[in-house]
């Protein structure tokens, strides 16, 4: 089956020697959980998920053109 | 009338004053003001509606102006506000909500000053350690701007007291240090039918967003209230000062746009921050899915 492309985003500190953005292509079925450990970001670190702003888990499995955006957890005041 | 004298009073005591622009504005002084609410038996609160009513400015408003007008400064004098959690976010926000000019503030914490808050928390120092954050915060609030009405509770915020905490306030600033008490406020707030204010920090990073009742709120960030951790980065990274005081300071915008009416820059968004490299960006929620809006 042909590839699919997706951007991929991260923030604060999962960017240190990682990325700010990166264009990827991957197989088609690839979920979100695959895209956070094939990076090396440990899941209990992972506050925020979103697809194209929607919130989304670790299951869903990413479409052309996705925008995938991992946040840490942030629950400080 | 007590009105008609205290206007009079005012009117007597109020000098033209000129702005760094040459354009000019009729303000009152503190002393004055003080002084006119003694002789009229009247709160210093009071003493300056009446004269924001009549474009009367108490001085310390001055650099307020033109960004905002005597008619908006009346009307953050009469709004009433809900500050939950006094720590980095919360003192931060109490500070610059006395000094704009929110005339009601009720301040919500239980808990009491120690060491480990005095790298960022604007409220502590090492005389008040072991006090009441809540007193603390009323004190200061008092002490920057004596026209402000504030009632403080030194108590923890839970769903069974919430509803009585937030009393008749217009909205509340969610400056808590878990995300599961942020889903209580939040719960809270959505029964009360007023919007919260949200911001959380972690080392250097943070995020804010603005729920109303009908939102969808803090699931559309962290999904389910039940799924959601408890804690985040800042467990393990700690809170740097300028992480706490910039994300208290979007929180205070955002209050101040809903307090004058204007539209929220960050309903159902969510500003996410990097006070060290200076990033900024907000993701817009599109609206859930089956829904009309």
């Amino acid at each position: 089956m042909a590839r699919i492309n997706v951007t991929v985003k991260l923030f604060a500190y999962f960017r240190e020697n990682r990325f700010k953005i990166s264009e990827q292509e991957i197989a088609p079925g690839t979920t979100v959980g695959d895209i956070v450990d094939s990076l090396d970001i440990d899941r209990e670190e992972v506050g925020v998920l979103m697809i194209n702003s929607r919130h989304t888990t670790f299951e869903t499995p990413l479409e052309e053109a996705n925008v995938l955006a991992i946040f840490p957890v942030v629950g400080g005041g | 009338m007590k009105s008609n004298q205290t206007l009079k009073l005012l009117n007597e005591k109020a000098t033209q004053r000129t702005r760094p622009d040459q354009s000019r504005y009729t303000a009152i002084s503190l002393e004055d003001a003080r002084h006119i609410a003694a002789a009229t038996e009247q709160s210093l609160f009071r003493v300056e509606q009446i004269g924001l009513e009549d474009s009367i400015l108490p001085e310390r408003y001055s650099r307020n102006q033109k960004a905002l007008s005597c008619k908006q400064q009346l009307q953050l004098h009469m709004s009433k506000i809900a500050i939950i959690g006094l720590g980095g976010l919360g003192g931060a926000v109490t500070e610059i909500l006395a000094r704009i000019g929110v005339g009601n503030i009720t301040l919500v914490d239980g808990d009491c000053f120690d060491e480990s808050n005095l790298n960022r928390q604007l409220l502590s120092s090492s005389e008040f350690l072991g006090i009441a954050k809540a007193k603390v915060a009323a004190q200061r609030v008092k002490a920057i701007n004596p026209a402000v009405r504030v009632t403080s509770h030194e108590t923890f915020f839970t769903a069974k007291n919430g509803g009585e905490l937030l009393g008749d306030s217009q909205l509340a600033i969610d400056c808590l240090d878990t995300i599961r008490d942020r889903f209580i406020l939040e719960e809270c707030c959505r029964e009360l039918s007023i919007p919260m204010v949200s911001a959380a920090i972690g080392g250097t990073c943070g995020q804010a967003t603005v729920v109303f009742p009908t939102d969808q709120g803090l699931q559309a960030i962290y999904g389910k209230k039940e799924d959601a951790p408890s804690r985040g980065i800042e467990a393990s990274l700690g809170t740097l000062p300028f992480a706490a005081v910039y994300m208290a300071a979007v929180e205070c915008a955002e209050t101040v746009s809903l307090l004058l009416d204007k539209k929220s820059q960050l309903r159902n968004s969510l500003l996410v921050t990097d006070i060290k490299d200076h990033t900024a960006e907000i993701f817009h929620f599109p609206p859930p899915a089956g829904s009309s809006t």
